[in-house]
């Protein structure tokens, strides 16, 4: 047991506080050379458990000297916004304690003064992000910079340990272990369902005789249902939505200060909106807050929440992570929380002042909603938590690394490999797979002609540089891009900065087209670069920006947890209110189809104008049910060629087609078989173009596709190309190339969730069939048929496919109007 | 069974839309190619955009294949011959002479676009006459750009158009298309590696979809 400095138990003193038992475990820890996991919630004290490990440690060792401390810390954090309040947090206690310590603050914004700054006088302390860090990491002075870190803190380890960003995050780590020898790892993680797991993966091979350190235990969260006035009986997603905002505006008037989630921004928008028009009075108090919107306004948002001035904030997952709010009373979430891990989460954000506790009211937008609460209630209530599985052994990142690498210093290959494989993702990492990363940045590839090109050169010495400076310019500035889409921003005429939105969105719009951003109403002007200038547009119709990335399944937990109320219902058992309240849905369901019990797969088909539907309801989440939709939609049409348009939504998936499918048979036949599964979803895939899509991803991480910066010489834009023609040309003239390989996986791992998928297929197996013929669509299927993000599954060949088209097209123009 | 190719009857001739991206004009022999972008792969890679070879070659083979079905004594690239300046000793290069050399006979011409304006000069190995638009011939006016105005009707490139189509069922695909207009025509992009423009149908446009191996014409 270390003994506590006097001037920190001062300091703890000095505030009425007493260090916590899990913060001495911490200090202790560090103290004994460890890395660790602290497993906490925000606002418990665990950002002190960390960041005091060094400095009691500093003190201890009498360390007073400044100069030889650059880079003991790297504290990493997952959001960009959340940087500046972390090195704020960190700094306070520096000067009170009496200490001399400097912490600075490197992100995508940092200025180049600042940075230079940093060069000529390192801080003690520096708080970065993954991307920032990567960068640093390419610099070809690296190791001398990085050579004296002592700790590496990585903030909301639970937001980083599923993406690529986590696993950058891991090579940066087994990087700079390499130049420092004592160097100890931390990861603070929320409550996720694999937490020794995200200890494994924060530290690789250093997990052996590393500790996981349990934080305070969250206080009592309380979960309820707002209910709607009314019932519908026919749940369309969005639209029961909008007559919930008299309720919530009413639940809001109740607290002092009310976070009000939504899961996507074009909602958030669309709720600050109406909730504004039912209470005009609250204009000045209620905010928006999302990802989208320009910097000062979030800090005019984040600043007006910390004073308690505003009544209420609409905002999106941008206020999911960070400091705490203590004036916050009550949380909303309006529509789906889609898991309990998120929904918790989200409940933490309120009930920080003291005698208080955190609550969280689910808002259904549309009765299935209402059933999915009571499943989200009765699941937060036994702890049934999610778990975040780590990427493994991402090509993509590889690739990118190696180039970050080579002019970070440059790099012998062996060294590397041994260097790549202390990280959990590449633990296993197959040298013939390191060696074609390694071939695909110096000659292209093995098999494959790539003639004249090279990005990484090994030199006299053997080891591997990047000796092109406009590549290593092009590198550098593709670092930061491994989650960023083109984004656009959004300009008034005037000047004024609101925010960014997709490319995508903006290039659908027509100049003088109004749409809701940032709580205004406006109307493009022009766009130019990468800027769309807009003005104030009057009262009008106006489109929704639809951001992407908002698209998380339903998790298997939340899901089980509504087959069972389903269950139920079935058996007449409405006790739970929620169900009570969908009575009118579920008697009409029966009425025209049935209610399935916990061992039936109910099956509807109907026909309309548009076709033959299909509709299927294996409540497995979205990402299964488009795997599903797809694997059906190919199964069905081997030997009668045919195509399918798919909507899928958590609960289930349509099958839409021109031509009639003897489902019945199909089902008898091979329709739920495992055999052959994974080449039947890619063979369906490969005509559906989910690898393309999933292509994009990898091609910008693996510096294939250059997004290019605003003013960027024309040279650049000449070598631009769509991530969906480099697809084409590699799948035509390299198959074998491990990036396209890594699209399929991809594609099976995380669009589709092969594992949740089979484990689905054998459940439906064991279900009995309910296959019903329905006049029109029911309760259930409704939301499918109403859905507008349709996805395709074909096998006909492209011609055949445009050749159907075309005649349709001219069926049409024969007909009179 | 469509023919592959639509014929079609414009400024007084018939032209043959083939569904290589290309049109063949018979009264002429003449084969007309717009934005083929030879050169485009390799530059990628000497940037260190690491894009596999082979699209050279390809294009080549649909050259090939073209002029052996269709008699052809007169080849017209409308723009965009080459994507980037030709480096004298690069692979693209050679392999274009060599190609070249086996088709002695033909004669070669180019409408300057705005890629090979940048690319500086054509090597002389390559034996293609350049020329400036429009460049009239019979009624047409062959250009690179299609809003430049000549003596005729215009047949151009540049836009690489791209058409949306729309079926049953919420069905949909992209596909090349040659578009019609009042005063100028869009061919669509040759090269391997191109990508393509959606674009949106005028009142009076008359469009051709490359629907894999055979042109089919759009309803209006």
């Amino acid at each position: 047991m270390i003994r506590l400095p006097s001037r920190f138990g001062a300091w703890f003193a000095g505030r009425g506080w007493k260090p916590f038992a899990f913060q001495r475990e911490v200090w202790n820890a560090y103290a004994g050379g460890r890395s660790g996991l602290l497993h906490a919630t925000t606002g418990s004290g665990k950002t002190y458990a960390v960041w005091f490990a060094p400095l009691i440690d500093a003190l201890r060792a009498g360390a007073a000297s400044s100069s030889c401390r650059p880079y003991t810390v790297l504290w990493i954090t997952p959001m960009r916004a959340l940087a500046a309040d972390t090195a704020r947090a960190l700094a306070q206690p520096i000067a009170e304690l009496g200490l001399d310590w400097t912490v600075a603050l490197r992100t995508g914004d940092t200025s180049s003064t600042e940075r230079a700054r940093q060069r000529r006088k390192p801080p003690d302390a520096l708080v970065t992000t993954p991307e920032s860090l990567s960068l640093m990491l390419s610099q070809a002075d690296a190791a001398e910079r990085l050579c004296n870190v002592r700790l590496i803190v990585v903030d909301e380890w639970h937001e980083l340990i599923g993406s690529k960003r986590g696993v950058q995050t891991q090579l940066a780590i087994a990087r700079i272990a390499r130049w420092s020898p004592a160097l100890r790892v931390w990861g603070l993680s929320a409550t996720i369902g694999n937490l020794d797991q995200a200890r494994a993966a924060l530290l690789g091979s250093r997990v052996e005789g590393s500790v996981h350190v349990q934080g305070q235990m969250p206080k009592r969260v309380v979960v309820d249902t707002v209910f709607p006035m009314t019932q519908d009986r026919f749940p369309w997603a969005g639209h029961l939505g909008m007559s919930m905002v008299e309720p919530v505006a009413r639940e809001i008037e109740q607290a002092s200060t009310t976070l009000v989630f939504t899961n996507v921004r074009s909602q958030a928008e669309l709720w600050y909106q109406a909730l504004l028009e039912a209470r005009p009075q609250w204009a000045g108090l209620i905010a928006l807050h999302h990802g989208s919107l320009d910097r000062k306004l979030r800090d005019w948002v984040e600043l007006g929440l910390k004073e308690g001035r505003l009544k209420a904030v609409v905002c999106t997952s941008s206020l999911d992570l960070g400091v705490d709010f203590l004036p916050v009373e009550r949380v909303i979430q309006i529509g789906s929380p889609k898991g309990i891990a998120r929904l918790l989460q989200r409940a933490g954000r309120s009930g920080h002042a003291p005698g208080r506790m955190s609550r969280i009211s689910c808002v259904p937008t549309h009765s299935f909603e209402l059933i999915e609460a009571a499943a989200a209630r009765i699941a937060a209530g036994e702890r049934r938590i999610e778990a975040r599985v780590p990427p493994e052994q991402p090509v993509d990142v590889l690739v990118q690394h190696l180039v970050t690498i080579a002019l970070g210093g440059g790099f012998a290959p062996d060294a590397l490999y041994d260097e790549v494989r202390t990280t959990y993702a590449y633990r296993d990492l197959p040298r013939a797979t390191f060696d074609w990363a390694l071939d695909f940045v110096t000659r292209g590839g093995a098999l494959a002609a790539y003639p004249e090109y090279q990005r990484v050169v090994a030199d006299d010495q053997g080891v591997y540089r990047v000796p092109d400076r406009a590549i290593a310019r092009r590198h550098r500035m593709s670092i930061g891009t491994i989650t960023a889409d083109s984004a656009m921003q959004v300009r008034f005429m005037s000047g004024g900065r609101i925010g960014t939105v997709e490319e995508s969105f903006i290039s659908r719009l027509k100049p003088g087209q109004a749409f809701l951003f940032g709580g205004r109403l406006l109307a493009l002007k022009r766009v130019r670069e990468m800027t769309a200038y807009v003005e104030r547009a009057k009262a009008g119709t106006a489109a929704v920006p639809r951001w992407q990335g908002s698209r998380s399944p339903l998790s298997t937990e939340l899901a089980q947890g509504v087959v069972d109320l389903l269950g139920r219902a079935h058996r007449g058992d409405l006790a739970e209110p929620e169900l009570a309240a969908v009575a009118g849905l579920l008697e009409l369901q029966q009425r025209w189809s049935i209610v399935p019990a916990a061992d039936e797969l109910l099956v509807e088909t109907t026909d309309t104008r548009e076709g033959h539907h299909l509709f299927c309801f294996p409540f497995a989440g979205r990402l299964v049910h488009t795997g599903l939709a797809s694997l059906f939609g190919y199964r069905a049409s081997r030997r009668l060629p045919n195509t399918f348009s798919v909507a899928v939504t958590d609960y289930g998936f349509e099958l839409l087609s021109a031509m009639k499918v003897d489902w019945q048979q199909a089902f008898e036949h091979d329709l739920l078989t495992d055999q052959a599964l994974e080449a039947d979803l890619l063979a369906s895939l490969n005509a559906g173009e989910l690898a393309r899509r999933q292509f994009r991803e990898i091609a910008r991480v693996s510096g294939l596709v250059f997004t290019g910066f605003p003013g960027q010489p024309k040279r650049a834009r000449e070598l631009q190309a769509s991530a969906g023609l480099l697809h084409d040309v590699f799948d035509q003239h390299d198959p074998d190339n491990l990036l396209l390989a890594q699209a399929r996986a991809e594609v099976m791992r995380d669009e589709l969730d092969i594992v949740r998928l089979r484990a689905t297929l054998a459940r439906m197996r064991s279900q009995r069939l309910r296959m019903i013929a329905t006049r029109r669509a029911t309760p259930f299927s409704f939301p499918l048929l109403a859905a507008r993000i349709r996805e395709k599954v074909s096998t006909e060949k492209v011609g055949e496919r445009i050749a159907r088209m075309v005649a349709e097209l001219e069926r049409a123009a024969q007909r009179p109007d | 069974m469509t023919p592959p190719a639509a014929t079609i009857a414009i400024a007084g001739e018939r032209l043959q839309l083939l569904p290589q991206r290309a049109v063949y004009w018979p009264a002429q022999r003449m084969l007309l190619i717009a934005d083929a972008h030879f050169g485009k792969a390799a530059r990628f890679r000497m940037h260190g955009v690491p894009v596999p070879g082979g699209t050279t070659e390809s294009n080549l083979q649909v050259i090939d294949s073209l002029l052996e079905c269709c008699a052809v004594e007169r080849l017209l690239f409308l723009g965009d011959f080459t994507h980037g300046r030709l480096d004298a000793d690069s692979a693209t290069l050679k392999r274009l002479a060599r190609w070249r050399a086996a088709h002695g006979e033909l004669s070669v011409e180019l409408v300057i676009g705005n890629h090979d304006r940048s690319s500086g000069a054509l090597p002389e190995a390559l034996a293609i006459a350049t020329r400036t638009e429009p460049y009239d011939i019979g009624p047409f006016s062959l250009c690179h750009h299609p809003e430049v105005r000549g003596g005729g009707y215009v047949l151009a490139g540049h836009l690489h158009p791209v058409v949306k189509l729309y079926g049953r069922g919420h069905d949909r695909a992209r596909a090349p298309c040659f578009v019609f207009g009042q005063h100028a025509a869009l061919l669509p992009a040759f090269g391997a590696f191109t990508g393509g423009l959606n674009i949106e149908r005028q009142a009076d446009d008359r469009i051709w979809v490359i629907a894999g191996d055979s042109v089919l014409a759009l309803p209006r």
